[in-house]
């Protein structure tokens, strides 16, 4: 660990300062690169909080099927810390397809983009999956409500590479997102979120640039439910 | 050993009994030790599947010295998650893994390179070569072993990673995505002598007169399956007598059957030989392409090799064109003491046809610059 230890408040931070200025635990971990419109930045995870993050739940053979190469070897990572043998999904979308039938997968994590790109698989299915999850940083529910009878649960989890898991919500029309177990909300003009446990790069006060409109607050102020805004 | 080799499609169904056999009855602990693989590379055949077991002891090995890695990316995903997953078994407390991808390499990744500051590359020689380039020189100069894999590590990427990470030490390994690590290399000579591992045999299939041919895998890679003189794709050798070191077998690759190591019309064409000529003619050649063919009829049949070559700063014209094609002829040995210029002087091979190309050669993740064309 380095001496000087810098706090991070939002992406423009994690690209000024330098990872070994914003690491404040050394631990066993997986670093990757974050490919943004403004550039890109280094983001590391340890594996134990890489495990912490509720990116999926417990079944016997996840699929994993990221655009990100950083985010699909991170999450199938989050599957081992679980217990649970992955398949990672090739980019080849019918390599991809051939063998999620060949491991005859029971979950499915992936991003918005990656699980439209599945519903032809999805819909030979004989069984619905035990549980689709969709984490990303924004969503479209009506091009996501289709895969509501492929899953027993379909969970859209939001996330950002550098913050983990925000806040989830079951797919509907108008989803309602609770704000996620070891995390605090507070909104001003968009989304600030703090991780209570402490990260690599600690997350606190960070401001994600996500608009939202909240539903319900907890006892000392900060959210416990809300929507995306559009704006 | 007895029994005939396996080939690429044995090792196909062999996958599939490993997947189905997973699925329906998982082992106790199956996260600690098993992984699901699937082949990519220059084989020309469809992907293996494969449920394989973690090799930890062997991998532990690469990581000693290190502390911050890199590992530049195998191409297939399954690969890169298996070497992170190496990484997390292995004992250290402490190590940070970047596993690149091809879309990082953006005008940021010298910046994110230097904050990143490995001190150990692992992957695809080819590969570190080309992030070699954006890597600053303080940041390379702080590499401290460099484990290469996945392709064969010919003498020029060897000198090539010795001038740019002058502090590092170089160590390679040998195996497939389907199979694994079959063999480490000898601390003597790690890019050419390699030992196989415990429990896994190598043998040479059909050798010719200088005892190359085919190598043949037996190993076993998931619980009792085992592949049984697998025809891995790669030509070597068997070394004969115990090693420096004190291994009892030893052997040497190659390169990979029917494109870095071609026997052809009774030549022996060597991607390595390709490479050494392209660089003396570097005037008139930046990159190239070979392709190697059975010409004349059935009867006669005699070797040919079309050369397509591009150069940065402009399009060869015809007289450049001649000058190629003379010059690369003269220098180009296809056995130890015949040139291409003398094979064709005796009607072994059909005369040096050389094409320009105006655009780069399209890059994927293994660049194939020798290939024999099916016949």
């Amino acid at each position: 660990m380095t001496g000087t230890f810098l706090q991070v408040r939002s992406r423009a931070d994690f690209m000024r300062v330098a990872l070994r200025e914003r690491r404040s635990k050394d631990e066993k971990s997986l670093v990757k690169i974050v490919h943004t419109n403004d550039g890109d930045f280094l983001s590391e995870w340890s594996f134990d909080d890489i495990k912490r993050e509720p990116y999926g739940i417990i079944s016997k053979r996840p699929m994993v099927f990221m655009l990100d190469a950083h985010e699909a070897i991170e999450k199938s990572m989050w599957c081992y810390e679980r217990a649970m043998v992955p398949l990672i999904g090739e980019l080849d979308l019918d390599i991809a397809v051939y063998t999620a039938e060949k491991y005859q997968i029971d979950q499915l994590i992936a991003d918005a983009e990656s699980c439209i790109k599945l519903v032809s698989y999805l819909r030979s299915r004989a069984e619905p999956l035990l549980a689709i999850s969709i984490l990303d940083a924004s969503f479209d529910p009506a091009s996501l409500l289709p895969l509501a009878p492929f899953a027993k649960q379909v969970r859209l989890v939001l996330t950002l590479p550098e913050t983990g898991v925000i806040a989830e919500a079951p797919l509907s029309k108008a989803p309602v997102f609770s704000v996620a177990p070891d995390c605090k909300i507070d909104a001003g003009g968009s989304l600030v979120v703090t991780k209570l446990l402490p990260l690599v790069t600690p997350i606190t006060g960070y401001d994600t640039g996500i608009r939202i409109a909240v539903q319900s607050k907890l006892a000392d102020g900060s959210v416990e439910s809300f929507v995306l805004s559009d704006n | 050993m007895a029994g005939a080799p396996m080939e690429r499609a044995d090792v196909v169904e062999l996958g599939m009994r490993t997947v189905a056999d997973f699925v329906s009855r998982a082992p106790g602990d199956p996260a600690d030790t098993y992984a699901l693989r699937l082949t990519s590379g220059t084989s020309g055949s469809g992907p293996v599947m494969v449920v394989r077991q973690f090799d930890p002891v062997q991998n532990a090995r690469y990581y000693a010295d290190a502390s911050d890695i890199i590992a530049a990316f195998f191409g297939s995903r399954s690969t890169r998650l298996t070497q992170a997953m190496n990484m997390r078994k292995s004992g250290a407390l402490r190590r940070h893994m970047l596993i690149l991808d091809g879309g990082d390499v953006t005008p940021h990744i010298d910046t994110l390179l230097q904050q990143f500051a490995p001190d150990a590359l692992l992957g695809l020689p080819s590969v570190m070569v080309k992030i070699s380039s954006r890597m600053p020189a303080d940041v390379r100069r702080g590499v401290k072993v460099i484990v290469a894999g996945g392709e064969h590590v010919g003498a020029a990427a060897q000198k090539y990673f010795l001038q740019q990470y002058p502090h590092a030490r170089i160590d390679t390994f040998y195996g497939s995505s389907e199979v694994g690590v079959v063999a480490g290399a000898c601390p003597y000579d790690p890019t050419t002598i390699y030992h196989p591992l415990p429990n896994t045999f190598i043998e040479i299939d059909d050798p010719d007169k200088d005892g190359v041919g085919d190598i043949l895998v037996t190993k076993t890679i998931y619980r009792d399956q085992k592949v049984r003189r697998y025809r891995i794709g790669d030509m070597g050798k068997i070394i004969d007598g115990p090693c420096r070191c004190g291994e009892s077998v030893s052997f040497e690759v190659v390169g990979r059957t029917g494109y870095d190591y071609i026997k052809l019309a009774g030549a022996i064409l060597r991607r390595e030989e390709f490479d050494r000529v392209a660089l003396s003619l570097g005037e008139y050649i930046s990159d190239y392409r070979a392709e190697a063919y059975i010409a004349g009829t059935v009867e006669e049949s005699k070797g040919g090799i079309i050369l397509s070559v591009f150069r940065k700063s402009s399009v060869l014209n015809t007289s450049e064109l001649e000058q190629v094609r003379v010059l690369f002829a003269e220098r180009l040995f296809i056995s130890t003491t015949l040139t291409l210029a003398q094979a064709v002087l005796k009607g072994y091979f059909v005369p040096l046809e050389v094409v320009a190309v105006s655009q780069p050669f399209p890059k994927q993740s293994k660049d194939v610059t020798l290939r024999l064309r099916p016949s």
